[in-house]
């Protein structure tokens, strides 16, 4: 056994080699399930800077092993220093049975976690103040705050399974293809929990705005 | 609980099983097995009353099921001597029964430390609280540090510990020991990495509720796997129940009066996997046993 720090970062996130990208996207989810500060099963185990330094780890080897260009100058790497071979990185054909659930993820946790930190730039903060802080707010708004924060509308799908089709309306003010105002009012919610923005004043001021145009 | 219905479990299968209550002070294991009081326990083989330990063993209604109460015992009978620890230890490791379960109490003091490393096999048992996890992790730490400690001489400790900062209790300790130990002497360094891959720890997670992540202990085994030298092995969960505080209020054994709850099914499969890891001596440590009985 070796420390945590020797690790490759196939070994980090404890894929084989020559896994694909679902697999290590899977297993990246499921390393931050355990490794998370939230994390049940690694409570009291860690000090906060050990926590920090593995999942700055684990971010770093999916960052480089999600990216293919990436990913294959890393593995060029290793096998220069002997700690891969070749034959390790061809792909295995062989089928396995396809899970039907995942039971035992929770949701999105990781796909949360990468849009927090995108909101949190200082920069959509401050747009979102200013846009929040009018009395009229139109779907445009709500549009800019999402695309200065870099974020897809299929994303807002997966979280929130607003269909795509509603969410275009809902930022190209569309009035005639809009739900009925009450359900209206539920995907705004939904929409502004997920972009971190208060729902009663998006709600409110989307409201206003369709009334007046 | 745990110890008395995974006895009778394997009892139940023809296996010659004895119980052993070393939870002293505050020994209750008689209650999960309906046995009566006796007068002979673990106080009669230390007070040399008896000279061996198998006069102390008293048969339960369970064929194939013994037990060695320890309700006897002076009040004061959790502050064992060294001797009469070793003198325990020693003579349970030379009981000829197929499996000897030692049930012990919580925390993390040399003799409760020493009886579970006398064992083959440790079995942890934890609730999916996180107040039992910071247990469970602080009692692997300090079963760590007790194997560190007791593999090498004083001198060498104190030597290798020297310029190192022992204070507070973080997972980097017994590794930054064991580095330092290899600098010097890389064969003790090799010998200490040697034993702590010996052992081999089970772990149990107990009143699993609905909500609960039911992958919790394959989490748990991935996470010890990963950052402790030894071989950690994940025995299953066991579903939360009102019919095992039942049980325990009628002072009734679980398993004969419930064996058809699921969560007699989940001890059937741990006992199982006892079985089939084909284990001769297993003690039980239970981090959470004044909270959970």
């Amino acid at each position: 056994m070796k420390p945590i720090d020797d690790y490759t970062h196939y070994e980090t996130l404890e894929v084989r080699p020559n896994a694909s990208f679902s697999d290590i996207r899977e297993a990246y989810k499921e390393i931050l399930s355990i490794y998370d500060a939230e994390s049940l099963s690694t409570y009291s185990l860690f000090t906060p800077l050990e926590r920090k330094a593995i999942l700055a780890k684990v971010e770093t080897a999916f960052q480089i092993l999600s990216d293919t260009e990436k990913r294959n100058t890393y593995d060029k790497s290793l096998i220069a220093s002997g700690r891969l071979t070749p034959e390790m990185l061809i792909p295995d054909k062989t089928r396995t049975p396809v899970p039907v659930f995942h039971t035992d993820l929770p949701k999105n946790c990781h796909s949360d976690k990468r849009i927090k930190e995108k909101i949190n730039d200082n920069q959509v903060q401050i747009l979102i103040e200013k846009i929040q802080s009018k009395g009229i707010i139109s779907g445009q708004d709500l549009k800019s705050i999402r695309t200065a924060a870099k974020i897809n509308l299929l994303d807002i799908f997966e979280a929130s399974r607003i269909s795509v089709n509603i969410l275009e309306a809902i930022e190209g003010n569309f009035k005639h293809q809009l739900p009925a105002p009450i359900y209206l009012k539920g995907f705004l919610k939904s929409y502004a929990e997920f972009l971190g923005l208060m729902p009663e004043k998006i709600i409110s001021g989307y409201m206003e705005y369709l009334s007046h145009s | 609980m745990i110890t008395a219905n995974l006895g009778v479990l394997l009892a139940q299968q023809g296996r010659r099983v004895v119980l052993v209550d070393l939870d002293l002070g505050a020994s209750n294991l008689h209650a999960f097995i309906e046995k009566e009081d006796t007068d002979r326990g673990l106080e009669t083989f230390l007070s040399k009353h008896a000279s061996q330990l198998e006069e102390v063993i008293m048969p339960t209604k369970i064929p194939n099921l013994f037990f060695i109460s320890s309700r006897n015992c002076q009040t004061e009978a959790a502050n064992l001597y060294d001797a009469q620890k070793q003198k325990i230890i020693r003579a349970i490791q030379k009981l000829e029964f197929d499996y000897v379960f030692m049930d012990l109490g919580a925390g993390s003091n040399f003799n409760m430390l020493d009886f579970f490393l006398a064992s083959n096999q440790g079995i942890f048992i934890c609730t999916s609280e996180p107040t039992s996890i910071e247990n469970l992790f602080n009692f692997i730490k300090a079963v760590y540090f007790r194997i560190i400690k007791k593999t090498l001489k004083q001198r060498e400790f104190n030597r290798a510990t020297r310029n190192l900062d022992l204070s507070g209790n973080t997972l980097n300790q017994s590794f930054r020991i064991i580095n330092a130990i290899t600098k010097q002497d890389p064969g003790i360094g090799a010998l200490l990495k040697e034993k702590l891959s010996d052992s081999h720890f089970r772990l149990v997670v107990n009143q699993l509720r609905k909500n609960d992540d039911p992958s919790l202990g394959l989490k748990i085994e991935k996470v010890c796997n990963r950052h402790f030298h030894s071989k950690f092995t994940f025995s299953g969960n066991i579903r939360y129940d009102e019919r095992i505080h039942d049980s325990v209020l009628m002072q009734k054994n679980f398993i004969m009066k419930y064996f058809y709850t699921p969560s007699a099914n989940d001890l059937a499969r741990i006992a199982q996997n006892l079985y089939d890891g084909e284990m001769e001596t297993v003690s039980k440590q239970d981090p959470d046993y004044y909270e959970t009985h």
